[in-house]
């Protein structure tokens, strides 16, 4: 848990047959992680390219059979079987035991049963498309009709008003036409304005009907098309044209996109064979759909009539073949999962066989992998196990091998510890061995995320919260949630401790909701004579206010919440607390990495890094943190204590003026000796920590070199005394030996930046914890304003309705600003202190390592 | 100026078309799909680029024309999405790149029209930048001027058709002028735009690009009117010419060519166009337009060295273009068993 695992690198020599069995056997059991003995060569090069392009074309003729499943299971499900139906082929089920269980046979006769099923489908859509399109234009003709027949007496009426007046030129009758659009429907004439010469060319509207020499041409277009259609129509006919046009009431499917398209009907009129040609290109041209329109009235009835007769044929075979094809898709849907899953799991393996080295000579597959130690014995029974379901003739081979690599790291977490570890690894994840920093934070993160959070009745909601989804554990691993839901259920556990802690700070608070609960009974009291409060059993005198003799139990006294200072008080308080808490976690951080440089027996690191940045640490801010415990176990009201000093002077003081020691900031006995002690100690510390390391390593590498040098020119076999001195170099300098002095510079450079970082990092870290006691402070200051301003308010108006508006207000503003909002971030000021600094002291100084992934199926 | 207010309201595209610019292929996958033995190869080679997503739908057996639709589908989502999210002036400029799609299309369909192919069958050939209202009623036009009135009084090749009403009817030969007439008024609106309406950095890095643009057209032009019946005088007629490109004197000589050897001579006075002139007589594999295409990439990549300029977006669709020539090569060089070719791309990056 502190450290990763044992990790070992394995190889493995597969017979040719067994290797599939025995990686899928290794992937069920996820213990090993494959390493790419093949990092030079492209996908095409692989040995089961293949296989692997197999896979990919499955998934692909899956993707299209689900999309095809998605896309008309649920409509046609739910129109013609019923709810009850579709649940059962939505039935989950965990999809990989179910795989196990089904032995599907080969890929190859999965790709060829999936591509058989491809091309029904792919025909039973064509013959459905066919069907939708007739379907469709039916309706359209049916529309066409319908709307069409209104348009044409329309353009009637004005040929009869025309014939009353003679020889109206139609730049009236467009007036006219206007005047009997209805509103809605957005009717249109063009081209009256140029009709004038058009009917001064004969046509003789008076007797003969409308349409005796002019074409008709009647259809739809989609509406997005139709102002350039009208404009395309009237300039290619100079006007000589006349369109109209309905939009339709409801939207028409527009098969090959699959999408309803709002259409129009149209009827045009215009004179003349020349015009017929181009308007029936530009028709094509803006897919507009022409039908035929007869001009008569009792025609267009009879064809209206058949048209609604050839409708309920359609339908009656469009239902049937919807019903083939839904069970089709019901069969589909049922195994389509399980297809899937199969699929990936063996792309899974191929990708991994892909990583594998093949040995021609001794026709073996050579894999290596890292596996914790501890695991080594499960891998090696799965492989046997592999090997005894392929029938292999030879066994497996399985070794252990020893590598200067850095392996992966590996902590086992459950899922209660797992959350700290993401937390931790979202920042870098640790080398190999390395302190691991989650372990600390189980307890460390939620304490910090309270003391900004502290309120009995926040933590009991959270902590209830926290609990319900624990206990829904079960049911929500399966289902998929939000994103902001799965947030929270990855985070259930530190949640749950978030709250738990709350309770606690928030009884030390003593707040709950804002209100102080008196658990003990105050130990306060005021009374008239007393200008500010005295203690209950220390009263005799109320004029003197003496504070009580028995102090209140436990967290702060409830008188403190009506007190005039305690504002004064708290922030005090939580101020040193920060403090506190600031001191202790960094020199936390500063001892692990002692153990560290202990672990990896970086002697440099540890006299050189660790020592002096404990005495510089601890010498300052320890100091501070002795100052203030000092300063809180003195009885300032004692006769003759004084007044006490104001620390923040003292610390000041004591690098500005180290010389002197004003009586006023004066606490204990040899507090100057100790001053001045402690001071020169940080001057001491600042240039050993920049200077003493990197010269160490260049002397270190100089003498390393030299001996090489010499061990050459005496020809001499290496003598085991410098095999020792060798290896005694850590492991630090190890990486720099085969560096000079430009590595040298880089080197002190890097230590310089250490240095300063750590030298600056000490006031500003510690000052960064003083967000502790801001937040602590405007939680409590926001819970406040929301019980005084809104609940109490409204309570004191006595009004039942201003009371439940007050009430409402006040849940909704806490749980959505308190809960939720100030929740946040206090946990995002939890993690910065945390991630920068806690973790800055040890963790990840050299790099971050890699994360085990193993192979899991 | 720029670089005060480019980013304002340019920079998170112009990031997202650097960022885009990192994913177009690179001599080594080239030198991949040179190898592969067929078009399922590619794909595998693709798979491991930004391609996966666009092909991995497409059934099996890869087809040449499945890849390019595919290819070509990518290069239209890049540029929709770059659209849809630009300010004025810069989607103005956007609008502007496709333009010469536009004029390629419609040179298509009138070829199309003239040769009685089936319309729909060259539309579907036509680039999906370059769709412009009522083109598919194209069929219904007789002369340049019916096609001005009725089509592409609409478009925004409107106003560059003006000299082309003057030409008499359509034939082959004439739709090329057309073609050609439109190509000049572009380039010259084009740079108009660039330089005096957006200036700045935009101006000086799209100025040299534009005017290369022009000097090939010129170049190709006259190479191709060699032995043709064009009249001298018209082919001079269709030279793009802006400011910054080829010397008067040698687009004077290349007016007065006869044959080749005039047209070399005349590329001598001019340094750049003299080496690409002389590499392309000298690299058998390589004809003048690689050259040109080469020069091209060379000129657009290093628009990319230069910030907070329109440019990179040109720059970006053209190189795209050239990777989606490069492909459909490899592509046809692979189908039809000449892999020796194969190799013979321009490299973008």
């Amino acid at each position: 848990m502190f450290r990763s695992e044992d990790m070992v690198l394995l190889r493995i020599y597969f017979q040719r047959t067994a290797a599939h069995a025995c990686v899928e056997e290794l992937g069920r059991r996820g213990v090993v992680e494959f390493r790419d003995l093949n990092v030079k060569a492209s996908a095409l090069q692989r040995t089961f390219a293949s296989e692997l392009k197999l896979c990919d074309e499955i998934q692909r003729k899956l993707r299209f059979l689900s999309d095809q499943v998605q896309r008309n299971l649920t409509v046609a499900s739910s129109r013609l079987e019923g709810p009850g139906q579709r649940n059962e082929i939505k039935a989950p089920g965990t999809s990989r035991e179910r795989v196990d269980a089904a032995d599907l046979g080969s890929l190859e006769d999965l790709d060829a049963q999936l591509r058989r099923l491809e091309v029904d489908l792919t025909e039973m859509n064509l013959h459905w498309d066919a069907l939708q399109r007739e379907l469709v234009a039916i309706l359209e003709h049916e529309y066409v009709l319908e709307l069409g027949t209104g348009i044409f007496s329309e353009a009637t009426a004005v040929q009869s008003t025309v014939s009353q007046y003679g020889t109206l030129p139609l730049l009236e009758a467009k007036d006219i036409l206007t005047e009997d659009i209805t509103p809605e429907e957005p009717h249109e004439s063009l081209d009256a304005r140029s009709m004038p010469h058009n009917l001064e060319g004969g046509i003789d509207l008076s007797c003969t009907p409308v349409n005796a020499l002019l074409n008709v041409f009647a259809g739809t277009v989609s509406t997005k098309h139709l102002s350039a259609f009208a404009r395309m129509i009237f300039r290619v006919s100079r006007g000589n044209s006349f369109l109209r046009w309905v939009s339709l009431p409801e939207p028409v499917l527009d098969v090959d996109s699959g999408e309803s398209v709002s259409k129009a009907v149209f009827v045009l009129f215009f004179p003349g064979q020349h015009l017929r040609l181009k308007f029936s290109r530009i028709c094509e041209g803006f897919y507009a759909t022409r039908y035929a329109f007869p001009d008569s009235n009792i025609e267009r009835n009879r064809l209206q009539s058949e048209l609604v007769q050839r409708r309920r044929e359609l339908e009656a075979v469009m239902e049937t073949t919807q019903r083939q094809r839904t069970d089709v898709l019901t069969d589909i849907a049922m195994n389509v999962e399980i297809w899937n899953a199969r699929v990936s799991k063996e792309k899974a393996i191929y990708y991994t066989l892909d990583k594998l080295n093949y040995d021609v000579s001794e026709r073996v597959f050579v894999g290596e992998c890292w596996c914790p130690r501890l695991e080594v014995e499960e891998a090696r029974a799965a492989i046997h196990i592999g090997d005894i379901r392929s029938n292999a003739q030879a066994p497996s081979v399985l070794e252990e091998r020893y590598t200067e690599e850095q392996p992966p790291t590996y902590f086992r977490c459950n899922r209660f510890t797992s959350v700290w570890q993401d937390i931790v690894e979202a920042y870098g994840v640790a080398g190999y061995k390395e302190m691991n920093p989650a372990p600390w934070s189980i307890a460390t993160f939620p304490f910090l995320f309270a003391i900004m959070f502290g309120d009995v009745g926040h933590g009991l909601l959270m902590t209830v919260a926290a609990l319900y989804v624990i206990f829904r554990e079960r049911q929500w691993k399966q289902r998929k949630l939000g994103d902001l839901l799965q947030a929270v259920y990855d985070g259930r556990y530190l949640i749950l401790l978030m709250g738990v802690f709350s309770i606690f700070t928030g009884l030390i608070y003593n707040e709950c909701f804002g209100i102080p609960l008196n658990l003990f009974g105050s130990t306060w009291k005021w009374t008239r004579g007393s200008a500010i409060a005295c203690g209950v059993d220390n009263c005799r005198n109320p004029g003197m206010s003496m504070p009580p003799k028995r102090t209140y139990p436990f967290g702060f006294d409830p008188a403190w919440k009506i007190a005039g200072n305690s504002l004064t008080m708290l922030n005090s308080f939580k101020m040193k607390l920060s403090i506190g808490f600031a001191v202790s976690q960094m020199t936390l951080g500063i001892i692990l990495s002692y153990y560290n440089a202990k672990f990896f027996t970086q002697t440099v690191d540890i006299w050189h890094v660790f020592v002096p940045q404990i005495f510089f640490f601890l010498g300052i801010f320890g100091y501070l943190l002795l100052l203030i415990f000092w300063k809180w176990s003195i009885n300032w009201n004692a006769p003759g204590a004084g007044s006490p000093p104001d620390l923040k002077a003292v610390l000041i003081g004591m690098f500005m003026s180290p010389a002197s020691l004003p009586p006023g900031l004066r606490l204990f006995q040899g507090q100057h000796i100790l001053q001045i002690a402690l001071l020169s100690i940080a001057v001491v510390t600042v240039p050993w920590m920049l200077f003493a390391k990197p010269f160490i390593l260049r002397h270190r590498f100089k003498r390393h070199q030299r001996e090489a040098y010499t061990r050459l020119h005496n020809g001499d076999p290496i003598s085991s005394g410098a095999e020792v001195e060798s290896t005694d170099l850590d492991q630090h300098s190890k990486s720099e030996t085969h560096g000079n002095e430009t590595s040298f510079a880089e080197l002190f450079v890097n230590n310089m930046i250490h240095t300063i970082e750590f030298v600056l990092g000490a006031i500003s870290n510690t000052a960064s914890y003083l967000r502790l006691w801001a937040l602590s402070l405007a939680h409590a200051e926001l819970t406040d304003v929301f019980l005084q301003k809104i609940l109490y308010t409204a309570l004191k108006t006595t009004n039942i309705l201003a009371v439940m508006v007050g009430f409402t207000l006040w849940l909704g503003l806490t749980i959505g600003v308190l809960m939720l909002m100030e929740s946040l971030s206090a946990f995002l000021h939890a993690l910065r202190l945390h991630w920068v600094e806690f973790q800055n002291k040890f963790y990840n100084l050299h790099g971050s390592g890699a994360k085990f992934t193993p192979l899991r199926l | 100026m720029d670089m005060l207010t480019f980013n304002a309201d340019n920079g998170y595209l112009e990031a997202v078309v650097r960022g885009l610019k990192a994913s177009l292929l690179r001599r080594n996958d080239y030198t991949n799909l040179a190898q592969c033995e067929n078009l399922e190869d590619v794909r595998t080679i693709l798979n491991s680029t930004d391609y996966a997503p666009w092909l991995q739908n497409e059934p099996a057996p890869l087809q040449t024309q499945a890849l390019f639709d595919c290819l070509t589908e990518r290069l239209v989502h890049d540029y929709r999405s770059v659209r849809s999210q630009a300010y004025a002036p810069l989607s103005t400029f956007l609008d502007y790149i496709t333009y010469p799609y536009m004029i390629d299309n419609l040179v298509l369909l009138l070829m199309g029209v003239l040769r009685n192919r089936d319309l729909g069958e060259v539309l579907d050939k036509c680039h999906p930048l370059g769709l412009f209202e009522g083109m598919a009623t194209l069929a219904v036009v007789t002369s340049p001027e019916e096609l001005y009135r009725e089509i592409l009084v609409d478009t925004p090749l409107a106003p560059y058709f003006a000299e082309c009403v003057s030409v008499h009817d359509l034939t082959e030969m004439n739709v090329e002028i057309i073609r050609n007439l439109l190509y000049k008024a572009y380039l010259a609106d084009f740079y108009h735009l660039c330089v005096k309406r957006i200036g700045g950095t935009t101006g000086a890095v799209m100025a040299s690009l534009i005017s290369f643009e022009a000097d090939r057209r010129v170049i190709n032009i006259t190479l191709n009117s060699l032995d043709t019946a064009l009249r001298k005088d018209e082919r001079v007629a269709l030279f793009p010419r802006l400011p910054g490109g080829l010397d008067d004197e040698v687009v004077y000589r290349l007016g007065r060519a006869d044959d080749l050897q005039a047209v070399a001579l005349a590329m001598d006075l001019s340094g750049t166009y003299r080496a690409l002139f002389q590499q392309a007589a000298e690299r058998e594999d390589h004809s003048l337009e690689d050259q040109f295409l080469e020069h091209e990439m060379k000129l657009l990549r290093e628009a990319f060295d230069v910030q907070f300029h329109y440019g990179v977006f040109y720059a970006y669709f053209r190189m795209r273009e050239q990777e989606i020539r490069n492909l459909t090569w490899i592509g046809e060089c692979i189908t039809q068993k000449q892999y020796a070719h194969a190799s013979r791309v321009v490299p973008i990056l």
